[in-house]
């Protein structure tokens, strides 16, 4: 459930990348970071958590129109590269109102995007949380690497692999070359700001 | 009538008591200002022994003592190491033994074995001769705590020899109305509510430090006391678990405050007081029992989920797609234009156009896309058309979903959006 700050009428709205390791997870949010310096409140934030790393970062609080005066403050998070421990990637999911699962296009990385996501199903359940219930939204990341000579999934593959149960919208998408990037996280946000309306009412 | 002291209620055991001798300590022991790498084998250790400083249960000492065995292993060749081991894991077995009642400079002892095992392990300035001194002055505050303990144990033999105890009863305090200031509570319920929006240790360090300060502070009345001490326990076992804490965990911390609160509020008398910590209490033990089964598999379980991620993804014949096992009667996750038009949302724009504001229009398109588009044929010109841009490929995220979101907004903020 999302934090809301009646004093400073704002709604912190929890956003989390999750994928399995090298997927792109860190590229997305120093994408973002870099993009959208200006919006952004702080310097993006290291923490250690239970002997690894999670980033970070605030926007500035959302201008919403000032409407009756609450802003919306997106808050994105990420566990960056080689991952030792799931206990970090549960840490980071409580609380957390909307994700991003950032799928590995290449090939071989196939049955480590499926893990991954069976591992983001358990976790939220550990929060009793429901990946079917929380807003979602797939990116299918490296697209570019296909110009490499890179085996790549097809779009369909990803989408029977990852998305078939769930249906939720998808992006394919390069982080390194921002392609994709700001609009699965502007997809992400609206969604997650339907969903808070949704447990508010 | 007799007053609880503080002594009474120290929940650590540590301090404030007639026996203190602060030559069990050779430094200030803060183990929580030490910074130790947390993948060093000691790291798990320390998180143990701060959880004995905190509380000492059955499963905390178990674990402890299972941790011992295997730095045992890891220090096979290290003769320094493998007497604090062994100093550490005698004590412990007598902190298991008597528990609670065990000799409070025990538990002292404890924590500043570690706190030199652990400045011997991660200093690389120290020679062997400073390591030896160290020790040896170990050596020397352990045969103290023998000497202590026998004192002690005769001690209580004479007592138990001049006559039983008061009842309970008969010592508990009484409870007034102006013993708990609801004001005075403040600090805690934001570090309760921050803990259930972030875990940290500094968070949890915090909550600790309050919690001891409010027992100090409410020292006379027994029922916030056991309230402060549930909620200190909790916070330990958090501490302790990370993000392997139980939900319901959280749940009951609640609860703990919430009846804390109350307690401020409504209990006027001793009954009304235990009106509201009972069911804490109960709350608490039913917690206790939940987690029992299976506290002792959640590390064994976090390392093999790890490894099975970790593994090569080596393509197999058959790829199970995921969530595969879910039932079918789950039909899709979460599906933002249909949820936005249950709701009853109509206008056309929405929260997308207030986001396209916010974040200055496609900032990230022009110049990546372009670049990518002279290189991503013919894929890419499928992706690259400066109209789909911000759009999800394939047709189940359609513009339909700004036609709705804005009334989600109206709704939620009113109709002044």
């Amino acid at each position: 459930m999302s934090f809301i700050n009646l004093k400073d009428k704002v709604v912190q709205v929890k956003i989390v990348y999750y994928g399995p390791g090298r997927c792109g997870k860190t590229t997305n949010l120093e994408y973002i970071n870099r993009t959208y310096r200006k919006q952004i409140v702080s310097e993006m934030v290291s923490l250690k958590t239970h002997g690894d790393r999670t980033l970070f970062f605030d926007f500035l609080p959302f201008d919403m129109g000032q409407i009756k005066g609450y802003d919306i403050k997106i808050q994105l998070y990420t566990v960056p590269g080689q991952v030792k421990y799931n206990a970090t990637r549960k840490l980071v999911l409580r609380g957390v109102d909307g994700i991003v699962f950032v799928a590995d296009a290449m090939e071989k990385q196939r049955e480590k995007n499926i893990r991954s996501l069976n591992q983001l199903h358990k976790n939220l359940q550990s929060y009793k949380e429901s990946i079917f219930r929380i807003p979602l939204v797939m990116q299918y990341n490296k697209v570019d690497l296909k110009e490499h000579g890179i085996p790549i999934l097809p779009t369909e593959v990803l989408e029977k692999d990852l998305n078939s149960r769930l249906r939720v919208p998808y992006f394919e998408a390069s982080a390194i070359t921002g392609y994709n990037v700001a609009a699965t996280l502007k997809k992400i946000i609206s969604s997650s700001v339907i969903s808070i309306q949704k447990k508010l009412l | 009538m007799k007053h609880f002291s503080e002594n009474e209620y120290d929940d650590d055991l540590t301090v404030g008591t007639d026996e203190q001798d602060e030559s069990y300590y050779a430094d200030a022991v803060d183990l929580f200002e030490i910074t130790s790498d947390l993948e060093a084998p000691i790291s798990r250790l320390k998180s143990l022994i701060l959880s004995i400083d905190w509380e000492i249960t059955d499963d905390v000492l178990l674990q402890f003592s299972e941790e011992l065995q295997d730095l045992k292993d890891i220090w096979a060749g290290e003769k320094i190491n493998l007497v604090y081991l062994q100093a550490l894991e005698k004590i412990c077995r007598y902190i298991y033994q008597k528990k609670a009642d065990a000799h409070p400079h025990a538990i002292k002892l404890l924590l500043n074995l570690y706190h030199n095992l652990e400045r011997i392990v991660s200093s690389d300035d120290l020679s062997d001769e400073a390591k030896k001194e160290i020790l040896l002055d170990d050596i020397k505050r352990f045969e103290n705590l023998k000497r202590a303990i026998s004192t002690r144990q005769e001690e209580e033999s004479r007592q138990a020899s001049s006559g039983p105890l008061p009842e309970p009863a008969a010592v508990l305090p009484p409870l007034t109305a102006a013993v708990v200031d609801k004001r005075e509570l403040l600090p805690l319920k934001a570090l309760v509510l921050g803990i259930d929006w972030e875990i940290t240790d500094r968070e949890l360090n915090s909550l600790r430090q309050e919690v001891v300060r409010l027992q100090e502070e409410f020292v006379d009345n027994r029922p916030a006391i056991i309230l402060l001490q549930g909620i200190g326990s909790l916070a330990a076992y958090i501490k302790a678990k990370k993000s392997n804490a139980h939900a319901d965990a959280f749940g009951v911390l609640h609860f703990f405050y919430e009846s804390l609160e109350r307690l401020a509020v409504e209990a006027k008398t001793f009954e009304e007081g235990k009106a509201i910590l009972f069911p804490a209490v109960e709350r608490f033990n039913e917690f206790k029992a939940l987690i029992g089964s299976t506290i002792a598999s959640s590390d064994e379980e976090e390392i093999e989920e790890e490894s099975r991620e970790e593994a090569p993804a080596a393509l197999s014949h058959g790829i199970v797609p995921a969530l595969a096992g879910v039932p079918q009667d789950v039909q899709q996750g979460f599906q933002a234009e249909e949820e936005a038009r249950t709701l009853g949302l109509t206008r056309s724009d929405g929260i997308l156009s207030k986001v396209e504001d916010f974040f200055g229009g496609d900032s990230d398109a022009a110049a990546p896309v372009a670049a990518l588009s002279s290189s991503l044929a013919p894929a890419g010109e499928k992706l690259l058309t400066p109209d789909e841009d911000d759009t999800p490929a394939g047709d189940l995220f359609t513009g339909k979903i700004d036609s709705s979101v804005t009334e989600v907004t109206e709704a939620f903020f009113g109709p002044d959006a």
